[in-house]
């Protein structure tokens, strides 16, 4: 039966974690682990003592909070003791399964709707702009109206910016799975690291319509999307 | 029309852009003043189209004069002056219809609507394009008015950039073409129209002598000058100088 709940617990895909009286990992399953490659465990333990319940026992809270590409709407926080505490996180089913619409996609390169994105948004303000780009990166598929819209709302964030860095490159490693076939991903990176961004939410609706994916760190702003041939 | 003249940085840019936005399903605005060149931009990126001003489409949509499924692309003019900007690009996006619409005014809803968007700076600040426009306007007004002005000899007026240019260009010219006769005949159908019986001889006479003042001061240094080659009294010229108000 035991071991039964530590499976369950393990393979569970929402990640799981159980902390020290001082916040050292005591234990965590599968995806708390791949959490810890977007937020460090100091800042998840801060986060389970901030929605603890006030005496022993378990606690549920509704939250919207976003790491990296990842948004969680609920958690649960549980302690019997003043030794562990537990915290699980509860991701938001619309980012584990993504529909991917295959309508109006038209043959294009992503420089070229770089380039008139930035001369759209930039041409009469005074950002210095550097750019580094992976030349190899073939012409692809894409919603070219959405995906240019997408790329202007993220321009406008760096409007007032003094100098930003644009990099395109493949990621290595990683492949997006569409219908059971498995397609390399382009990553476009847009930084200054003056800049604090704070409305990263804004552009998850044009994210989604345009079939990407846009992470927001501070300062830079990620675009991911399958190349689709 | 003309061909887009794109010799400076910000024209070239713009020329590029246009051309990058033939190639895509995108829909495109172009913004920027009066004679900028935005009509001639749009014919780049669909040369074809036929250009409507917008309230003019809007009232051919509503009166429904105008088939929408036998048209492929429409440039689209002074899209700033119409309330339902949205509801027109997504009226011709639903017949696939590609758009490229200019304006002279900022408007919110632009971002939302036009993928693309292309900003001409105004021609003062596009100095290698407003020599070779000068030099192209001042040709085809000296072949037109058989003439051989140069461009030192006139005032260039970028007020309405392009359109104020030329018709600066073209008056400089003209004037230039006018002999004594043409004067004469001129003055003489100018003045047919003006009297009447109230008319006073000493009223009309300001059409003769405001011009002969103005080009003695332009021609001599001073009033004292003025007077001598002109023979006539100091005095009287002062008066007349502060009468027609020519004072420096």
């Amino acid at each position: 039966m035991q071991t039964l709940i530590e499976s369950f617990s393990e393979y569970d895909l929402n990640p799981f974690m159980i902390f020290s009286s001082e916040g050292k990992l005591l234990h965590y399953n599968q995806e708390g682990e791949y959490l810890f490659s977007f937020v460090s465990p100091k800042e998840l333990y801060e986060l389970a003592i901030n929605y603890a319940p006030k005496s022993f026992g378990m606690r549920s809270s509704h939250i919207n909070i976003r790491y990296d590409r990842y948004t969680f709407c609920a958690l649960l926080v549980g302690y019997e003791d003043d030794e562990r505490i537990a915290l699980r996180l509860y991701k938001e089913m619309t980012n584990i399964t993504h529909s991917f619409g295959k309508e109006n996609l038209t043959l294009t390169n992503i420089f070229s709707l770089l380039e008139l994105s930035k001369n759209s948004v930039l041409a009469n303000k005074s950002v210095l702009i550097s750019e580094l780009y992976d030349p190899t990166i073939p012409q692809m598929k894409l919603h070219v109206e959405k995906f240019l819209k997408l790329l202007n709302k993220i321009f406008v964030e760096y409007t007032d910016s003094r100098e930003i860095e644009i990099r395109v490159s493949l990621k290595i490693g990683k492949n997006i799975l569409i219908e059971g076939k498995s397609y390399p991903v382009c990553n476009i990176s847009i930084s200054d690291r003056e800049s604090r961004l704070k409305n990263g939410d804004i552009f998850h609706t044009l994210a989604r319509e345009a079939n990407v994916l846009v992470i927001v760190k501070k300062g830079k702003i990620i675009v991911e999307f399958p190349i689709i041939a | 029309m003309g061909e887009f003249i794109a010799e400076s940085e910000a024209s070239k840019n713009a020329l590029n852009m246009a051309n990058l936005a033939s190639t895509l399903p995108v829909q495109v605005l172009i913004f920027g003043e009066v004679g900028t060149g935005k009509k001639i931009l749009a014919q780049v990126i669909i040369p074809d189209a036929t250009i409507y001003k917008a309230q003019e489409l809007n009232l051919l949509i509503n009166e429904n004069k105008i088939n929408l499924d036998e048209i492929e692309t429409i440039i689209i003019s002074n899209i700033e002056k119409i309330n339902n900007i949205k509801q027109l690009i997504e009226k011709l996006e639903k017949h696939h219809i590609k758009v490229v619409a200019t304006a002279e005014e900022e408007k919110d809803s632009f971002g939302e609507k036009f993928a693309v968007r292309i900003d001409l700076v105004p021609l003062s600040q596009r100095k290698e394009d407003l020599s070779v426009l000068t030099v192209s306007y001042l040709f085809e007004a000296n072949r037109l008015f058989d003439t051989n002005v140069s461009i030192n000899d006139m005032e260039l007026d970028v007020s309405k950039n392009s359109i104020s240019l030329k018709e600066s260009i073209y008056r400089s010219v003209l004037f230039d073409s006018v002999d004594k006769e043409k004067v004469l005949t001129l003055l003489e159908n100018f003045l047919y129209k003006e009297i009447d019986s109230s008319s006073d001889y000493k009223d009309l006479l300001e059409i003769f002598e405001i011009p002969l003042i103005r080009a003695a001061r332009r021609r001599f240094k001073s009033q004292l000058q003025m007077a001598q080659k002109l023979n006539i009294n100091r005095n009287t010229l002062r008066k007349k100088i502060n009468q027609y108000d020519l004072g420096d």
